[in-house]
């Protein structure tokens, strides 16, 4: 094909007598040419995808979540082995793997249906409690919402533990959907708590400072006044408990990035309250050592990816702004620079090769 | 009573006679129906080791191994996967910059395979694609590559355009 592009490129020089060369036709020729012959590799690279390749991409639509693309190449699928039977001459697509592929698509439309109708629910009912509800202070309303938050996920768990396979559970994880249940857990109610404590915030974020201003004055004015004293032991007290509330929170805000599998390293659990600022870099590098190990990722693992380190900044802004955690968007980054360096691999390696399928082994679909 | 063939009668018989001996001998004894055994392994990328060794499996329990160095060798290529397919306990092979396929066949009772290149092309070829067609009953080897119209090869082993 090179050697045919050469001799037509070549043609119109030839037939020009020499030192007759016209260089504009020669070099628009050329170009010509060259844009066919491009044109030509760009479709001849492409070869028509077959049902190996189509079940592929149905199977690595469904583990990434996409639930709506799984769908359409299953019909793709169906429809190319209804034309030309041929390709399925065992019957191993049509009696084995479209089967399965179709009872995992429906078990997680129901999943995923349940997951809209609770998450409709949740944002109907979340009410934060009126002052004449409760005793509100900041450590009451963040204990509020780190119950609701926790009492919500246990809910979401249910609708996911419906689902019997672990690879569902997996690919329901990856869904839409559940990513906003996720931006709803850890981001809309601190959202509507801090909207609900607006002054409180302001109250109890000050208190810590508050407290050392109060005693600084005491200290300027010389005053052995009990009663203030007295004053700057409950404004320590009360921010105390704030602080160990609001960490809580945090750390719980921070697990919520980790649901998802193994899209990211999943974290754990921290315990000292007093280190969630540290917990948090710590997972970040943990995240990042982890990462550097992958030896490659599909377009769909890096589209989650990004996904969750948005989540992550979103995370941090939160601890940032309540003052619970130094700002870790340096690490962010690093994180975010370390997953666009993970070699992209293609779901279909060797012109469209999936894992392997043994009709013999009917369950195993990769 | 006195019965002398006709000329009919005797064209008759000779039709008759040259029907039964063009009758295959299978059709005198009816064949014994075969066990249904499906084992086909759909195209996978297996990487290629060191020593020039491919994994078939390496899962508990089904193991196996095959050198893939001579099919290299001749090919005068170096790669770092090949594509194998299986068809019904034969192995196909193909790497990009081959000119042939090859089918590898086990020998029974061994730890050797026999192997022979089926030729595609006289320059080296990219992007074929390996898959199973036909029917249950005569499963063909297909091959894609781009540009070029689709090769078969058949139950017996042998390149056609179709599948037979």
């Amino acid at each position: 094909m090179r050697d045919a592009h050469k001799t037509d490129s070549a043609a119109p020089a030839r037939r020009c007598r020499p030192g007759r060369l016209r260089k504009p036709e020669a070099a628009s020729s050329l170009l010509l040419a060259a844009v066919l012959f491009a044109g030509r590799g760009a479709f001849a690279a492409e070869l028509a995808p077959d049902p190996q390749a189509r079940y592929s991409e149905a199977a690595e639509a469904l583990a990434s979540g996409a639930l709506d693309r799984a769908e359409t190449q299953v019909k793709e699928l169906e429809r190319q082995l209804t034309e030309e039977p041929g390709w399925d001459p065992a019957g191993l697509f049509r009696d084995q793997l479209l089967p399965r592929l179709r009872e995992r698509l429906e078990h997680l439309g129901h999943a995923e249906h349940a997951l809209q109708l609770f998450l409709d629910s949740a944002a109907a009912d979340l009410h934060v409690p009126e002052r004449s509800e409760t005793r509100r202070t900041g450590g009451a309303l963040i204990l509020w919402g780190e119950t609701m938050i926790r009492q919500l996920q246990a809910d979401r768990e249910a609708i996911v533990a419906t689902l019997p396979e672990e690879a569902d559970r997996a690919s329901l994880r990856n869904t839409r959907i559940f990513g906003a249940t996720e931006d709803f857990l850890a981001l809309e109610i601190p959202r509507r708590m801090a909207a609900a404590m607006d002054t409180e915030i302001s109250r109890f974020l000050g208190a810590d400072e508050r407290a050392q201003i109060l005693k600084a004055r005491l200290d300027c004015v010389k005053r052995d006044s009990i009663g203030k004293s007295d004053e700057v032991q409950r404004v320590q007290a009360e921010a105390e408990a704030w602080r160990g509330a609001s960490q809580r929170l945090f750390t719980l805000l921070l697990d919520l990035t980790g649901d998802g599998g193994d899209v990211l390293l999943p974290v754990q659990a921290d315990t000292g309250p007093e280190k969630v600022g540290f917990a948090f870099a710590r997972r970040l590098r943990h995240q990042i050592v982890f990462l550097r190990t992958v030896p490659g990722q599909t377009p769909a693992e890096k589209a989650l990816r990004m996904e969750k380190i948005r989540r992550l900044r979103q995370v941090n802004a939160v601890g940032v702004d309540t003052r619970l955690a130094t700002d870790q968007d340096a690490l962010i980054d690093e994180l975010e620079g370390v997953v666009e360096n993970v070699p992209l691999r293609s779901p279909t390696p060797a012109g469209g090769a999936p894992p392997t399928v043994s009709q013999g082994r009917p369950g195993a679909p990769p | 009573m006195n019965w002398t063939p006709s000329a009919e009668n005797i064209r008759c018989a000779a039709l008759l006679m040259l029907l039964i001996l063009a009758l295959p001998p299978g059709c005198a004894r009816k064949q014994p129906p075969g066990l249904r055994l499906e084992e086909n392994l759909m195209r996978v990328s297996l990487a290629v080791a060191r020593d020039g060794t491919v994994s078939l499996s390496d899962d508990p329990p089904r193991f196996g191994r095959l050198d893939v160095g001579p099919i290299l060798a001749e090919e005068g290529v170096v790669v770092s996967a090949v594509q194998v397919l299986e068809r019904a306990g034969q192995y196909y092979l193909w790497a990009d910059g081959f000119r042939n396929v090859w089918e590898v066949t086990p020998r029974p009772g061994s730890s050797e395979a026999g192997y022979r290149a089926l030729p595609l092309s006289a320059r080296p070829l990219s992007g074929v694609r390996l898959a199973h067609f036909g029917t249950a009953e005569s499963i063909c080897v297909r091959l894609d590559a781009p540009d070029h119209e689709p090769w078969f090869i058949s139950p017996e082993g042998k390149l056609h355009a179709r599948c037979p």
